[in-house]
């Protein structure tokens, strides 16, 4: 009760000049106003001088949004401290400590509190320096001596708004220390300070602490008077716990003298003043539950924008990763066209090479046919009229020689293009080559042909003659075979030339990746060429080539 | 004035021109010339010659094929191939064609003669250089073998050096039949149908020859 009562001190010497019974719906509308100032105000000074103000007009709001209060004096404070306005820093930090010390926090109180005490000195402002010195001593106890010494301080500068206080707040420090001389010598002095400049509220807390005091000193007439005249003065609210108190000691104080009737008005006016202060209590309580509230609020909207913030990092980091998906995205798909673009382009010079192979064959046999034809027409002519001539003539070396020459140039137009092939088809051209094998080896070949003369072109004729060739040649070269059989024969709508011997064969897939093994290479070419497929089977009984050709 | 009317055709002018003049002198009555295939086959088609000489190499239509086409049409004209072309298969066609005469140009100026005269006799005639491989000419035991298809010697070497039918079949990757048919043929070319083992006593008495 009685720190209760120091607050409400405190509360009178802050709210200074402002008259106490202001309406509430003022108060508000001037708040409003100043509220709407400061959202337009653009100088800073004034800007912290709207925040100070609506912190003061704030403290006569009962419904006021307390955690405004710290915002605005803190911003008010940051504006101040870069300017020399000591009084209005003085004044701040003033306010801070009240805040605080509303709060129980002493420590912080005390902080601002001094900060407070310096501006007011550095100001040379005496009333404030003393009002500062008066609120420091409120955050000692009634234990410590160094509230006494800053009373005395407070005292001292003699301004009598403050020293009416701080008399007061003087004998309450005797009163708890039980030195009850010191304390009414006080209270006396703060009522005759109070008398001197018309300050009625400071009378009424002087005698109604007078009355208590002489209660306690089993003086219960005088503590009567002076609690009645306490009453006489209604300068503080009937809320004020002193004014309770002033009830309730009443109604003590006459009970014990028998007098009922003024016992049971005080204890009555007790009641209803109880009652009130229970309210003023509730009103607190709810004040205070409404500071925590407040501040579970701004607690909750720190913690909404923090995870608004988070909330943010955590996009920027989809983002993020979104991007960097992407831009991997993109690598990937250009590698992956890179890759099958340089797919496609070796393909092609895959295709390419093929086609050249082929290109290559095809040109290869058209000059040779050409040569061929060449060495039939001029060479072998020529040839033949000489022989005829010289044989005419009777000259038979010569004949005998030209005839070798005639031979030899025959055996090469005939190796460089099989003349039988163009005039006399497949077959006819297979059998001369196995017969002209067949004489010259002693290799035993055997053929088993079907007539196949109508069946393809002129070109893949020559083609199909040149594997078999080709075939041979092997048979010949590497083989060692004593036996090997060409046979062609129909399979629905292919033909299937099977060339086979019984030597020691070859492992078909090595040697067609040998560079120098040309000849299957071609094999192969020229199979494609005729759009048919070669198989070659290779083992100890041999070797068979065989080639599946469509008709 | 020789009766015997003929058309020449060959693309190489030389030849042609060296073979009419000689052709000439001898008396012979030269109907025409051509230097192509298709040439050759309207002479012959319009001035029904004798005798018709082609070369086979022509461009647009070959010898054979001018031959050919002729005697399935009905013409009486005989066909000679003078040709550059040695090969058996060349001289196998020409025979099976029932053409009358092969002739290999370097031996032409020689043999023409002759071969006219037989082919106007209605005998066949095919040049010197294919006559040793003919069986009826072969007089002695060298000509015979001689007269054997290269198979052929090859399967006598394998009867020579003792090996059974099925062996010699299993060794050369054909079948039995085959080398029964081979085996015939070598005892009609030597002659000697009818002589019981006559194949093996001939092998032993004639091993030499097979070398």
């Amino acid at each position: 009760m009685r720190s209760y009562l120091l607050k409400i001190v405190v509360l009178i010497l802050l709210s200074e000049g402002v008259a106490l019974g202001q309406n509430s719906d003022e108060v508000r509308q001037e708040l409003d106003s100043l509220k709407s100032a400061l959202s337009i105000a653009t100088d800073s000074l004034t800007v912290a001088d709207l925040c100070y103000a609506i912190y003061d007009k704030n403290t006569f709001e009962i419904k006021r949004d307390v955690s405004e209060t710290p915002d605005l004096l803190f911003r008010a404070l940051r504006i101040y401290e870069t300017t020399t306005e000591f009084t209005k820093l003085a004044d701040v930090h003033n306010a801070l400590g009240g805040f605080y010390y509303n709060r129980d926090l002493l420590d912080q109180t005390r902080e601002h509190w001094v900060k407070s005490n310096n501006y007011y000195e550095k100001a040379g402002d005496r009333f404030g320096l003393a009002k500062s010195y008066n609120n420091l001593s409120l955050t000692y106890s009634n234990e410590d001596s160094i509230k006494v010494s800053y009373l005395l301080k407070a005292i001292e500068i003699g301004d009598a708004r403050i020293q009416g206080s701080a008399y007061n707040n003087l004998s309450d420090y005797y009163l708890i220390n039980e030195d009850y001389e010191k304390a009414e010598a006080y209270l006396l002095l703060s009522i005759k300070t109070g008398e001197s400049i018309g300050r009625t509220s400071t009378q009424q807390a002087g005698y109604y602490d007078l009355g208590r005091l002489k209660k306690k000193q089993g003086k219960p007439e005088e503590a009567i008077v002076n609690i009645e005249k306490s009453l006489a003065f209604k300068a503080i609210r009937s809320t004020d716990p002193s004014v309770i108190g002033a009830y309730e000691l009443l109604a003590e104080l006459y009970e014990s003298k028998n007098e009922y009737d003024r016992a049971f008005y005080y204890q009555k006016l007790w009641m209803g003043a109880k009652d009130s202060l229970f309210n003023a209590q509730v009103g607190q309580k709810l004040l205070s539950l409404t500071t925590e509230y407040e501040t579970e609020k701004k607690e909750l909207t720190i913690t909404s924008q923090k995870s608004k913030i988070d909330l943010f990092e955590k996009e920027s980091q989809l983002k993020n990763q979104l991007f960097t998906f992407a831009l991997l995205m993109i690598v990937v798909s250009a590698v992956i066209i890179y890759l099958w673009k340089s797919r496609q382009s070796s393909r092609n010079a895959i295709r390419l090479q093929k086609v050249f192979a082929r290109d290559l064959i095809n040109n290869v046999e058209e000059e040779r046919k050409r040569i061929s034809n060449e060495l039939h027409d001029s060479v072998g002519q020529q040839l033949i009229l000489l022989k005829n001539q010289a044989k005419m003539e009777g000259k038979q070396v010569i004949v005998d020689t030209v005839a070798t020459t005639l031979e030899e140039v025959r055996s090469i137009t005939r190796d460089l293009h099989p003349a039988i092939l163009d005039r006399l088809g497949l077959k006819s051209a297979l059998e001369e080559m196995i017969r002209k094998l067949d004489e010259n080896t002693d290799i035993f070949f055997s053929t088993e042909l079907i007539e196949v003369d109508n069946l393809f072109s002129p070109h893949d004729q020559l083609n199909i003659y040149r594997i078999v060739q080709e075939a041979f040649n092997n048979v010949l070269k590497h083989s060692n075979a004593t036996s090997a059989k060409l046979s062609i024969e129909l399979q629905g709508d292919k033909v299937i030339v099977t060339i086979q011997d019984n030597g020691h064969g070859f492992k078909p897939e090595i040697e067609v990746k040998r560079r120098d093994s040309l000849g299957l290479k071609t094999i192969q070419e020229r199979i494609i060429m005729l759009n048919g497929k070669v198989r070659m089977l290779s083992g100890v009984i041999g070797t068979r080539i065989v080639l599946e050709i469509p008709k | 004035m020789n009766k015997v009317t003929l058309v020449l055709a060959d693309d190489h002018p030389l030849l042609l021109q060296g073979l009419e003049t000689a052709l000439r002198t001898k008396g012979f009555n030269i109907q025409g010339t051509a230097i192509d295939g298709s040439a050759a086959l309207k002479l012959i088609t319009e001035l029904n010659p004798k005798i018709a000489i082609l070369d086979i190499e022509m461009p647009y239509m070959d010898g054979l094929s001018v031959a050919k086409h002729c005697m399935e049409k009905g013409y009486e004209t005989k066909f000679i191939i003078l040709s550059y072309h040695k090969e058996t298969e060349f001289i196998a066609r020409a025979k099976s064609l029932n053409l009358s005469g092969y002739l290999l140009k370097e031996d032409a100026f020689e043999e023409i003669e002759v071969c006219i005269q037989k082919v106007m006799a209605g005998e066949q005639y095919f040049s010197k250089a294919f006559h040793l491989k003919d069986v009826k000419s072969a007089e002695s035991s060298l000509e015979r073998v001689e007269s054997l298809t290269p198979s052929e010697r090859k399967i006598l070497k394998f009867i020579a050096s003792n090996q059974s039918t099925r062996e010699i079949a299993d060794m050369l990757f054909i079948s039995e039949r085959t080398v029964e048919k081979h085996r015939s043929n070598i005892i009609q070319k030597l002659s000697l149908e009818g002589k019981p083992n006559g194949l093996i006593t001939w092998v032993l008495h004639n091993k030499h020859l097979l070398n």
